[in-house]
C-alpha cells in the first residue's frame, strides 16, 4: 500500500525579487514500510519536497499538486488537522539536534511532551516510554538521561534523542533530512544501523535525505536523485548503483572516493555547478555539465519516464549493465 | 533519577556570587519583612496624632526613633506604612505588565504577520498617548482608590514589555527547536508558553526587575502631585510631599521617606544589574 503519494508537486517562494520555483513537477511514492531515499546537491529541492509534504513549508512558500498520506490529502489542510497528523502520521527528524531540542527542558520533559501532545498519558507514564524510547535507540545509561539537558550531551546521543522524540507517538512515516550530517563518522554509521534496526523493529517507512551516498546503499530500498528541484532518476538502490543511467547519477557515484583510490590523482568531480533557482531555461537543466550532450539537450526538456523498472529524464541514458 | 543542574540554577550561583546584588536582596527582604510587620510592633498607629510631641525630631529617648511629622504622627512607622503602599502597587503593577505583556507579546510574535502588525500597532498607539496625564484622567475619571492606581499604572507599563518579548518570540520562532515542536505536531499554546516564553524569562525577568523602582518613583510622583494615595494612607509619595513643605524648618520629616524611597530603588537596580549577568552572561 502507499503511505506517501506525491502527485505534480510544485513548490515556490515568493521572495521580494520575485517567485522562485524550488521544487517542479514531483511525483513521488513511498510505500508503508519502505525506506526512500532522496539524494541531490544542495538546493536540488529534496528538503522542500518533504517539508511540503509535512506541511511544514515557510510562511512564503507555496506548494502546488497533491500530497496525500494514507489516501487524505495534506496540501491544504487546516493548520489544526495538520497537528494531529505531526507525530502519529509523520515524524521529523532535522539535520541539526542539538538546535532541535528545547534548551531549556530536560530529555524525559522533552521527549514526554511530544508524546503528551497526542495522547492523554500522564507525565510519569509517559517517562516510562521516554525511558523505554531512550534505550530502545541505545542511548547509555538512560534513565539518567531523562534528568539531564540537551547542552549535557554528545552530537551523537543528541541525535539519538532527536529521533527518539519523533519515534515517540509512533509515526508511520519518518522523515529524516540528513540526521547523520552534523555527525561525525563513526557516530554515523552508528545511527544508519539504528535506523535499520528500527525500521524492522516498528515496521515504519522512511524517507531519507541525503547527499551521503554511503548511507544511501546501506538503508534505502529506492533511491530518487533530483537536480534543479527535478527528479531526474528514480531506480531501486542495488540498480542504480550498479548501473547509474542518468549522466549526473554517474557523475555522483564517480564522485564517491575509494579506498583503492590513488592517493595522488585529484578528486573526480562533476564540474560546473547547479543553475540557480528560478535561471532555467529551455531543455534539460543539467546540460551544461553533461558530457553527453546533444543539440537536443539544450532545446527539448526531458520528461521522466519509465526506463525499465526504473523511471529517468534524459535523452542519452548511458547503457552500461545493459538495462532497458 | 539524576537531576543536572538547570539553567536556572546556574543563574542563581552566578547571582549569589554578585555581592552588590545578594547585599540588595538582603536589604529589601528585610524591608519587605519590616514593612509588613513592623508596623504592627510599634507603639504607635500610622494615623495616631500625638499631642505631646508635634513635629519633633529623631531622638532615641522620645520613643518616636525618626522624630514626628507636623501632626504628631510616628514618622517610623508612616515611613514603613509608606513603603508597604509604595512596595504592593509597584510589585502588583509589575506583575500586571508582566501577565499583559508577555502574553502580548510572544502571541504577536508567534503570530507575525498581519496580525502581529495589528497587535503592535495597537501598542504603539498607547505609546502615543501621555502617559502622566492618561493615569490622571483615569484618577479623575474613577474614584481615586489604591487599586485603580496600580491597574492604571500596570496598564501603561505593559507596552515595553510587549515589545521587548515580541522581538525575543520573534527570534526564538526562527530556531530549530520550534520548528521540531511544530513538526512534533505541537499546537500554538503549547508552542507559545513551553518553548517560546521559558526562553525568554531571562530578558523578561530582568525588565521586571529594572520595572518595579520605575513603577515606585510614578507612584510616588502621582501621590507628590495629590492624585495618588490619599491621607491618612501613607505612600512614599505623599509622606515626600508633606516633607518638603516643611523642608526649612522640620528636614527629617522629608528626609526619612526620601532615604527609604532612594534605598529602594537603588536596591532595585542593583538586583536588576547583577539578574543580567546571570541570566544573560554573554552581554556582560
Amino acid at each position: 500500500m502507499t503511505l506517501l503519494e506525491i502527485r505534480n508537486l510544485s513548490v515556490r517562494f515568493v521572495t521580494p525579487s520575485g517567485v522562485v520555483p524550488a521544487v517542479n513537477d514531483v511525483d513521488l511514492d513511498i510505500g508503508d514500510g519502505q525506506c526512500v531515499a532522496i539524494v541531490g546537491e544542495s538546493g536540488s529541492g529534496k528538503t522542500q519536497t518533504l517539508l511540503a509534504s509535512a506541511g511544514l513549508l515557510a510562511a512564503n512558500g507555496l506548494a502546488s499538486g497533491s500530497v496525500r498520506f494514507a489516501g487524505a490529502e495534506i496540501l491544504g489542510l487546516p493548520e489544526r488537522q495538520l497537528e494531529r497528523l505531526r507525530g502519529p502520521g509523520i515524524g521529523y527528524v532535522f539535520q541539526d539536534a542539538l538546535g532541535s531540542l528545547t534548551p531549556h527542558l530536560r530529555i524525559g520533559d522533552q521527549l514526554a511532551e511530544s508524546l503528551q501532545a497526542h495522547r492523554e498519558v500522564d507525565r510519569a507514564t509517559a517517562l516510562v516510554e521516554a525511558r523505554r524510547m531512550l534505550e530502545q535507540v541505545h542511548v547509555p545509561d538512560a534513565a539518567a538521561r531523562l534528568g539531564q539537558y540537551p547542552h549535557e550531551l554528545s552530537g551523537g546521543t543528541r541525535q539519538r534523542v532527536a529521533i527518539a522524540a519523533a519515534l515517540m507517538p509512533q509515526p508511520r512515516l519518518l522523515i529524516a533530512d540528513e540526521p547523520t550530517t552534523a555527525l561525525d563518522v563513526t557516530v554515523q554509521a552508528q545511527v544508519v544501523d539504528l535506523f535499520r534496526e528500527l525500521r524492522t523493529e516498528l515496521g515504519m517507512a522512511l524517507a531519507l535525505v541525503t547527499h551521503d551516498l554511503g548511507i544511501v546503499a546501506g538503508l534505502a530500498e529506492r533511491v530518487v536523485v533530483m537536480y534543479a528541484g527535478s527528479i531526474v532518476e528514480e531506480a531501486d538502490t542495488s540498480r542504480l548503483f550498479r548501473s547509474p543511467a542518468h549522466p549526473y547519477t554517474a557523475g555522483l557515484i564517480e564522485a564517491l572516493p575509494r579506498l583503492d583510490d590513488d592517493t595522488d590523482a585529484p578528486m573526480r568531480t562533476i564540474a560546473g555547478v547547479p543553475p540557480p533557482p528560478g535561471m532555467v531555461s529551455a531543455g534539460c537543466p543539467f546540460a551544461p555539465r553533461c558530457a553527453r550532450r546533444s543539440e537536443r539537450c539544450s532545446v527539448d526538456s526531458p520528461v521522466l519516464a519509465a526506463h525499465g523498472s526504473a523511471k529517468l529524464a534524459c535523452h542519452h541514458p548511458a547503457t552500461r549493465g545493459g538495462t532497458a | 533519577m539524576n537531576r543536572s543542574r538547570g539553567l536556572w540554577a546556574d543563574a542563581g550561583r552566578r547571582l549569589a556570587a554578585n555581592r552588590a546584588a545578594v547585599a540588595s536582596l538582603v536589604i529589601l527582604a528585610l524591608l519587605c519583612v519590616l514593612a509588613a510587620v513592623g508596623p504592627a510592633f510599634s507603639a504607635y498607629a500610622p494615623d495616631e496624632l500625638d499631642w505631646e510631641m508635634m513635629g519633633v525630631p529623631p531622638e532615641l529617648g522620645s520613643g518616636h526613633w525618626l522624630g514626628t511629622d507636623r501632626l504628631g504622627r510616628d514618622l517610623f512607622v508612616r515611613t514603613l506604612h509608606g513603603a508597604r503602599v509604595s512596595l504592593a502597587i509597584a510589585l502588583l503593577a509589575t506583575l500586571v505588565s508582566l501577565l499583559i505583556g508577555v502574553t502580548w507579546g510572544a502571541v504577536a510574535g508567534y503570530a507575525g504577520g498581519r496580525a502581529d502588525a495589528l497587535l503592535m500597532r495597537f501598542v504603539d498607539v498607547l505609546y502615543a498617548l501621555p502617559h502622566i496625564f492618561f493615569v490622571i484622567v483615569l484618577t479623575v475619571v474613577f474614584d481615586r482608590s489604591p487599586m485603580l492606581l496600580f491597574i492604571a499604572i500596570g496598564a501603561v507599563g505593559w507596552l515595553t514589555m510587549a515589545r521587548v518579548v515580541r522581538g525575543q518570540a520573534m527570534a526564538l520562532m526562527q530556531r530549530e527547536f520550534v520548528e521540531a515542536a511544530i513538526a512534533s505536531g505541537a499546537g500554538p499554546s503549547r508552542i507559545i508558553f513551553r518553548h517560546v516564553v521559558p526562553n525568554l524569562l531571562g530578558t523578561v525577568i530582568i525588565y521586571a526587575t529594572l520595572m518595579i523602582p520605575q513603577m515606585i518613583l510614578i507612584e510616588s510622583f502621582l501621590s507628590f502631585l495629590g492624585i495618588g494615595i490619599q491621607e491618612p494612607l501613607a505612600s512614599l509619595g505623599n509622606l515626600i510631599a508633606d516633607g518638603a513643605a516643611e523642608m526649612e524648618t522640620a528636614p527629617w520629616i522629608l528626609l526619612v521617606p526620601a532615604t527609604c524611597l532612594v534605598i529602594i530603588v537603588f536596591c532595585f537596580n542593583f538586583l536588576g544589574d547583577g539578574l543580567r549577568d546571570a541570566l544573560d552572561p554573554r552581554e556582560r
